[in-house]
Formats: structure tokens, sequence, C-alpha cells
């Protein structure tokens, strides 16, 4: 409890209600109300309701966010579609299918190295993105900071964000297309911030037993293509890689990503096999881009939420070695 | 005791007969639930009836209500449901993205774009309540309006704000109970003469 | 009294005390209108009434015409007018993007670039959900927003196996 109250505290000081951002401990520039937010998120209890939209496609979710003792605990729980609630712990995401009554539990790395080097990354950022604040605004009756991300090259997305100023809580978030057009957008319609809690709130109905289904991760398994991904694209870095154990899949297939600090791009490679999985060429999943080829018996496929030149250089950087092959 | 036992209560006694607990249920949450189905809503001048049918289908299913989930979660999920029915009963789609953007908002009011409303004398009425809280606010004390503040806006509990004010959770009620008072009172003449028909 | 109210207004009363107030509160006009009064103020500060809905009379008087419900858990009440059904989700949700009755399905509504791009799924059958998933747990923005983020593969994941 204490922690949490330090850090409101310490974000109250000025009258909560001062809807200027001209108070000591409001961030000077966009980088800061990026870090504030980055912090809020995960020192505040809070619980809200959120409307999720791309295109036509909406989804209404409720979501809390309990700081304690052994960490952070969250739920986040659909409002309209299948019935279907997810739980994030520092350990773990459960993925709970309240219909079939299906639990799958997916393990986080142990050295899920985000939260250690969040201050180096929030300063690449700045390389990448030009990071600006815009007006103020509101949602979700709550006054905010627009803090507007553009990127310097056709890599990757734009953003808006619009961070509350009392509390940091990020309360929308669009991701805008090349054309400057949002594509999608996150906005919460009711956030109540502090208060307390409780455990069984975060996992209200998920008692009784449920069906294990196995995660993908194969921790015991190492890599074992013979690889190269050259040239990078710019402003990405890889931050991890595993081998996972897909359903319906006889090969493991090998996971990595990369990031710039803001989104991420995953690289999968696995054996072609019989049953493709994904589309040769450039398609789309939603808002996320993916791009497949195939090189040397191994399928190659690049996704995530970039423009399709991103994926597409991607996943051509990639050389391999063929599964018979010697070469380093 | 929280929300949730409240509202739970309040069920409870629509579920024994009572149709006044589910008008108080109403009065909680129809603003809230307004705000929700206006992202799916496009025309506003429906959301108003959205919103009503919504709480029509509530009570007709509040006998199978099981507390499994909090009321009011369920009575969302009501509301969205109804908010797609009615799209889908007239041929359409939900508002796509680009209707949301804040920047075609005007800076401080933007955001949530202020819908024009179903008719002259509700848009004066909500206006009208909107000035006289906003003023009566001002001109409370400071430790009263704080005290509002974070309840009402941050929607922290007494206890966090006893913390924050460095009070105890009596001032802190007493404070809350004072500042509505103060402003419900300078509310009545907005309301009475809007109201012959409804306050 | 009256304070009391201001209490079960925010939650922050005994169970008790809770119970008796608001028996009072349904038979007690003057008390009521505390309750409505309130609960006004706080949605205008929260902004809430750009959405006016002054429903409750509206409401009280289509519930007089409603049946009372009496015994409430003996009482079986048919689930599907709350749901629509899965088959008319599936007709009117497609692929992640809704459907005008009538109309054809168009993958390209998302509207990512100028080409409108065939879904990611090399055929019907195979399921890319879990690579959605995996990826999905490592983008950075999830540092800022938290949970929210997986709404973007599991909301695809939903519509896909519908």
């Amino acid at each position: 409890m204490k922690l949490v109250f330090g850090s409101v505290l310490f974000l109250f000081l000025a009258p909560a209600f001062a809807f200027g951002a001209n108070t000591v401990t409001q961030p000077k520039d966009g980088l800061g109300w990026l870090e504030k937010s980055a912090l809020a998120a995960h020192n505040l209890n809070y619980q809200g309701i959120f409307v999720y939209q791309h295109g036509h496609y909406t989804e209404t979710s409720r979501i809390l966010h309990r700081i304690g003792q052994s960490g952070e605990l969250e739920r986040l729980e659909s409002l309209d579609r299948t019935p279907r609630v997810i739980i994030r712990t520092s350990q773990n995401i459960r993925y709970y299918n309240l219909d079939q009554r299906i639990e799958m539990v997916e393990p986080l790395p142990s050295d899920n190295a985000f939260p250690a080097i969040f201050p180096e990354q929030m300063s690449r950022l700045s390389n990448y993105y030009n990071i600006a604040l815009g007006p103020l605004s509101r949602y979700s009756g709550l006054p905010c900071q627009i803090v507007k991300l553009t990127p310097i090259d056709n890599l990757r997305y734009a953003r808006h964000m619009c961070i509350g100023l009392g509390s940091g809580l990020l309360l929308h978030d669009s991701v805008l297309n090349s054309k400057h057009k949002p594509v999608e957008n996150l906005t919460f319609t009711e956030l109540a911030i502090g208060g307390n809690i409780k455990k069984s709130d975060i996992f209200e109905g998920l008692g009784g037993t449920w069906q294990i289904k196995k995660s993908s991760l194969n921790e015991n398994m190492k890599g074992s293509v013979d690889f190269k991904l050259e040239p990078l694209p710019a402003g990405f870095h890889k931050v991890a890689q595993m081998m996972r154990d897909m359903p319906g899949r006889s090969q493991p297939v090998e996971h990595l990503i990369y990031t710039d600090g803001l989104t991420a791009v995953s690289l999968f490679i696995e054996p072609s096999g019989a049953n493709p999985v994904f589309r040769i060429g450039l398609s789309c999943a939603g808002v996320i881009h993916v791009y497949t080829r195939i090189e040397n018996g191994y399928t190659i496929t690049a996704l995530g939420e970039v423009p399709a030149v991103t994926v597409k250089k991607f996943a051509r950087a990639v050389t391999l070695n063929s599964p018979e092959g010697n070469l380093h | 005791m929280g929300q949730r036992e409240v509202d739970q209560k309040l069920v409870e006694r629509v579920q024994r007969g009572d149709k006044r607990a589910f008008g108080l249920l109403v009065e909680k949450y129809q603003h809230k639930l307004g705000r929700l189905l206006s992202r799916f809503v496009p025309d506003s001048s429906d959301i108003e009836d959205v919103t009503q049918e919504t709480f029509i289908r509530a009570y007709r299913a509040l006998p199978a209500f099981r507390n499994e989930s909090a009321f009011y979660t369920w009575l969302y999920r009501i509301g969205i449901n109804t908010a797609k029915n009615y799209l889908v009963a007239r041929n359409r789609r939900p508002p796509t993205v680009t209707e949301f953007d804040a920047e075609e908002a005007e800076g401080f009011e933007g955001g949530e774009l202020l819908r024009s409303y179903s008719t002259p004398e509700t848009e004066l009425m909500s206006k009208q309540i909107v000035q006289t809280v906003n003023a009566a606010m001002d001109k409370l004390p400071e430790d009263l309006r704080t005290a509002i503040t974070l309840r009402e806006i941050e929607g922290m509990t007494y206890e966090d704000i006893a913390n924050m004010m460095g009070c105890p959770v009596g001032t802190v009620r007493s404070r809350i109970y004072r500042a509505r008072e103060v402003i419900a009172e300078e509310l009545k003449p907005v309301l009475n003469t809007h109201d012959k028909k409804r306050w | 009294m009256k304070e009391q109210i201001s209490m079960l207004v925010d939650g922050e009363i005994s169970s008790r005390d809770a119970m008796q107030l608001i028996s009072q509160l349904c038979i007690d006009e003057e008390l009521g209108r505390k309750w409505e009064l309130y609960h006004l103020i706080g949605d205008s500060l929260r902004q809430h009434l750009s959405y006016p809905c002054n429903l409750s009379k509206k409401i009280e008087k289509q519930l007089m015409l409603e049946p009372t419900i009496v015994a409430p858990r003996k009482l079986r009440l048919r689930q599907p007018f709350l749901y629509l059904s899965a088959a008319a989700s599936v007709a009117i949700f497609v692929a992640g993007t809704w459907v005008v009755l009538g109309g054809s399905p168009s993958p390209g509504q998302t509207r990512l670039s100028s080409e409108a791009l065939p879904s990611a799924a090399a055929n019907p059958k195979a399921d890319i959900s879990p690579y959605l998933l995996a990826h999905e747990e490592f983008t950075p923005a999830s540092e800022i927003q938290g949970a929210e983020t997986y709404i973007r593969s599991v909301s695809f994941q939903a519509g896909a196996s519908q």
C-alpha cells in the first residue's frame, strides 16, 4: 500500500485538478510524459472500461490493475466477445476461454528485459520518432496531454497518445497509417484510479477446474536454425529469441522479436511443411502486416504492427543455410 | 462496503419486487452507459433510445442475474449487445475509427466529440447543469473542492483521499457531503425551471 | 441521514447501514432526489453529461407496464435474447470486420495501405492465432498500455474463431 500512496502522493502534490501542465511535477516534454505513463501503468491500482477499434471492428473490455507485495496483477476481460479473460502476473500470462473452460499459461521469459532497460529504451525512441506535445484534451472525463509520435522514416507508424494529467495513465491511443489517418484506437470510457482492488476481484469467476492447454513456448530447446539477418531495418534491435511448439506443426518454430522501442516485429522461421499456416507474400491480420517467403526449405514470416515495407524488409533480410547445410 | 455491494443490494431489492430500486440504478449508470454506447451509436439522437432499451432489457433479465460479475459489467454487456442489434436492424456499421480523432475537436473541450443533442431543450439543460456545477465548484473552499474532485474525478476511495489530504476519513466524508450539498443547492433552481415535467 | 446518502453513493458505508438506508431511499422521495442529484453532480464533473439521458422517470413509467419480479431464483429466463445467436454473429462478423447484412465481405476494411490485402491465413483451416499471441507479448507499447495491448491479437483470434 505504501508504494501506491508514495507514487500517487508524488503525482498529486500539485492540486490534482490543475488542468495546466505548469506544475512542478509535470513532465517537461513528450519523452517525459511517456516515461511518466509507463511508470503509472505499473505503479497504480486502477480499473476501467475501454473500447478498442480498428476500421469498423470494435471490442469493449474491462481492465483491472493491482500492484501489491507480490508484484503486479492485471485482469482483462471482454465485454462483448466470446467470454474471455486474460490475467497477467509478473511471471506469466494466462488466457481463459470461459465458454470452453480452457486455460492456457504462457510463461514470461525470466529475463524479460523491458522493465530493466526501460529508460534506455525510452531515449532510443527519440532517434526514430519525433516526440512532440500536442494540445490538452479530455477522455473519460479526465484531462490529458496529447503526445504525438511521428516516425522519421516509412518503417513505422505514427501514434497519438493522450496521457492523464494527474495519474499519467494512458487514456487514449491512436495508431495512424502513412496517410496520417487513424487505423485503430483504444479509448477509455471510464477509469477509476487508486482504491482497493482485491486479488479476488482479479481472479473472479476463474475458480473451479479448467482444461489446460499447453503454451507454445519450449523453454528447453535451443535455436537450431543457421541464419543471418542483415541489414537490420533501421531503428530495430533484437530483444528476444526462443523456440516454440506451435499447434499442428511437426517441427519447432524459431521466434525472434525485434523492436524500435515502441513497436515490435516478430520473425518466425520454421522448416517448410505440408500444411502452410501463412499465405505467401504480403497479407494482413487486422492491423498487423504479415510477409511470408520460403527459402532453402524454410518458411520465414515477419509480422508486426508496422507498414508493409517493414515486414518485407525483415523477411527478405534473412539468409539461411539449407537444412542439409554446413556453412556458418 | 464498496460500490459492487451497494449495487448488489439494490439488485436484490429489485428482484424482490421493488421497481423504484431499479430507478436508483438507472440514475447511477445512465450517463456512464450513454457514454459507452455513444461509441457505437452514430446518431446521437438514438443514444438515449438505445440506453433506455438497454435498461428495460436489463430489468427483464434481472431475475437471472446472479452476482457472478459486477452489475455494471453485466449491464454494459447488455448495452453493447443492444447497440449492435440496433445497428444491424438499421443496416448500419459502428462508427469508424476516424470519427474519434481527437484533433478534429477543439482543444480542451475536445477528445470526446461532444455530440449535438436530440433537442435544443436537453442541450440547454445539460449545458446549464454543467455550467452551474463548474461555477459552484469554483466557489467552494479548497478543502471541499479537493475532496470532491479526488472522489468524483479521480475515483479515489475515502481512505486514499484521507491519506492524500492528511486528515481523518470522517473529515473526508463530511467534506464530500458538504461539497455536494452546496452544489445541489445551486442546481435546484436550474432543474426546477427545466423540469415542470421532469424534476 | 443525508450524509449517509452521500456515503452510499460512494460505496463507503457498512453493509448493515446500507440495507436500512436503501429501504428508506426507495420510499422517501426527498432522499431519492438526493441520490439523483449527487449522481448528476458526479456525472457532470466527469463530463458524462454530453450524453444526456434523463431516463429514470421515463423508465419508471415503462416499468409500470412490466411484470413485477417475484421469487427471482425460481424464474428461468430464456437466454437467447441477451446475446446474438452464434450463427447470427458469424453472418455479421467476418474476419475481424463488420459486414452490412446482405452485403459481401470486403477484407480490406482496415485500410492499412492503399492496397486491399488478403487475410494472412494460408487457407480457412490455418490457425495463425498462436503466432499472433506469441508476438503480442513483446510489444514494448505494453509498457505504457499494460494488458490492453493484448486486445490486438486476441480480438483477431476471437473473430476468426467465430
